[in-house]
């Protein structure tokens, strides 16, 4: 009966403990939430701005494709219709000119062999323990580029952004722009010509392999393929805005 | 007994309420995390957005209306050839294919007794010229497209498939704008200091010069040059 007595009492002082522990938690929390919430009311008021913001960019990139979308057909269609004019009225050999021409711009689609190279930041970087080398810089694609012209690349085109003669890489602030357009890792780059010879450009560089040793970690990665899709310069029917320096001379 | 189960119902409560305000708390966290710099950076990119898609609507816009133009053209079979004729000749332009003379710099690279130029100064000073908004390019007279080359290959630097001597000095010409000349020379002259601060650039003794020219004329890139690689392009290779 005894031993009864003193296991229950036992039993309830545990019990009593653990609640003692559990409402201390619970007035700790209580007390610090409620501290929070008075002193961050303008960092809630941010915080709603910026959820509104985050709301209005989303519908900003989805409209952003469905004007690409419409530009790549409507483009793809004055194209079709420039081609068929001039055929029916006689003139196909400027036809094909025109063609041969917009083929060596950059302003239509191309597609062959070739081999899609990925370059990312390393993985888990982590701010405070990894250095600013384990980010991928724009010196890294612009080297990349170099290493695949220099292997005989016939059409190149990062993040899917067709590099031209007038294409430039470069880091604004934070960010990596490319034809105007802003690039965020990981970074594509398609390139059509001999896959191997491409392949072994990267594989074979030594900046490359530095970079992608533990320390550092960047991420290089090949792929050949035997199609690779590199579309069209995205501002082919506004070009003349990079040319002005060069008309009329 | 009947102490016992109200005593476990006050501890579940107490216990779910906890997790809640852990939740709450949490959330609070996450909330206070957002600085009035993340918001500024948001903004950026949406205003970004917003200028592109305006930009984008209208071209879009000039595009209908064109192919409007184009359908009557082929309907009526009165087509403006003309209009035709200088859209071919400007694609042209831009794709390196005619010659062009304007105001630009020249970049004249050099080094001393012994000593070779490398690639890569040429390949820098391209690569910031493209930056800095030139819209033609070219070595030695080779005009640069998209997909030019510039590497070493022994004595020589290989420029569009063709061989100049590393021994020689380099030109690098481009059409610039002449508005901003102040503003591009004092870039050149970051990124030559930069290149001359190398110990082995030193000891090869290079001379970087930059000079502004009223007028210069860059060279157009023949359709059949190895630079184009046509064969590839058209698919002609498959």
């Amino acid at each position: 009966m005894s031993a009864n007595t003193g296991n229950s009492h036992r039993f309830s002082l545990r019990q009593q403990l653990m609640l003692f522990v559990v409402m201390l938690l619970f007035g700790f929390i209580v007390t610090n939430h409620v501290q929070s919430v008075r002193a961050r009311s303008e960092t809630r008021s941010l915080a709603v701005i910026y959820q509104q913001r985050e709301r209005e960019l989303n519908e900003q990139i989805k409209q952003s494709e469905v004007l690409t979308q419409e530009n790549t057909a409507l483009n793809q269609r004055k194209n079709e219709l420039i081609g068929e004019v001039l055929v029916d009225q006689g003139y196909a050999e400027l036809s094909l000119e025109l063609e041969r021409i917009r083929l060596l711009a950059g302003f239509t689609e191309v597609r062959g062999p070739g081999i899609v190279l990925t370059l990312n930041d390393k993985p888990d970087y982590a701010i405070l323990k990894d250095s600013d080398a384990s980010l991928v810089h724009d010196g890294d694609i612009r080297h990349a580029l170099d290493l695949l012209r220099n292997a005989g690349v016939a059409a190149l085109s990062v993040n899917d952004l067709r590099i031209t003669n007038v294409s430039y890489i470069r880091c604004i602030g934070s960010t990596i722009r490319c034809n105007q357009y802003r690039m965020l890792p990981p970074f594509v780059i398609k390139a059509l010509g001999d896959p191997a010879q491409l392949a072994e450009a990267i594989a074979g560089d030594p900046m490359f392999s530095m970079r992608q040793l533990p320390d550092i970690g960047l991420v290089v990665k090949v792929e050949t393929v035997e199609e690779v899709v590199i579309p069209a310069f995205a501002e082919s029917d506004r070009f003349g805005a990079y040319i002005t320096l060069l008309e009329g001379n | 007994m009947k102490q016992a189960i109200l005593r476990n119902i006050a501890f579940t409560a107490v216990c779910i309420i906890l997790g809640i305000l852990i939740a709450l708390q949490m959330k609070n966290v996450n909330l206070n995390s957002i600085s009035e710099e993340n918001l500024a950076s948001l903004q950026t990119k949406l205003i970004e957005y917003i200028d592109k898609n305006a930009e984008l609507s209208a071209r879009n816009a000039e595009l209908y209306e064109y192919v409007r133009i184009l359908e009557n053209d082929k309907a009526s079979g009165n087509a403006q050839i003309e209009s035709i004729i200088r859209e071919k000749e400007r694609a042209a332009l831009f794709a390196g294919l005619r010659e062009v003379t304007n105001y630009g710099i020249v970049i004249r690279v050099s080094c001393g007794e012994g000593a070779e130029v490398r690639d890569s100064v040429l390949r820098q000073f391209v690569n910031e010229l493209r930056n800095l908004g030139a819209q033609a390019i070219a070595i030695n007279d080779e005009r640069l497209v998209a997909t030019s080359e510039i590497r070493n290959s022994g004595s020589q630097i290989i420029i569009n498939g063709n061989g100049y001597s590393r021994i020689e000095p380099f030109e690098i010409k481009a059409i610039t704008d002449p508005q901003n000349e102040t503003s591009i020379l004092d870039y050149l002259e970051s990124i030559r200091t930069a290149i001359l601060a190398d110990s082995q650039i030193q000891n090869d003794q290079y001379t970087i010069e930059f000079l502004p020219m009223t007028e210069l004329t860059i060279p157009a890139l023949s359709e059949d040059s190895i630079a184009f690689r046509i064969d590839l392009l058209s698919g002609q290779n498959q």
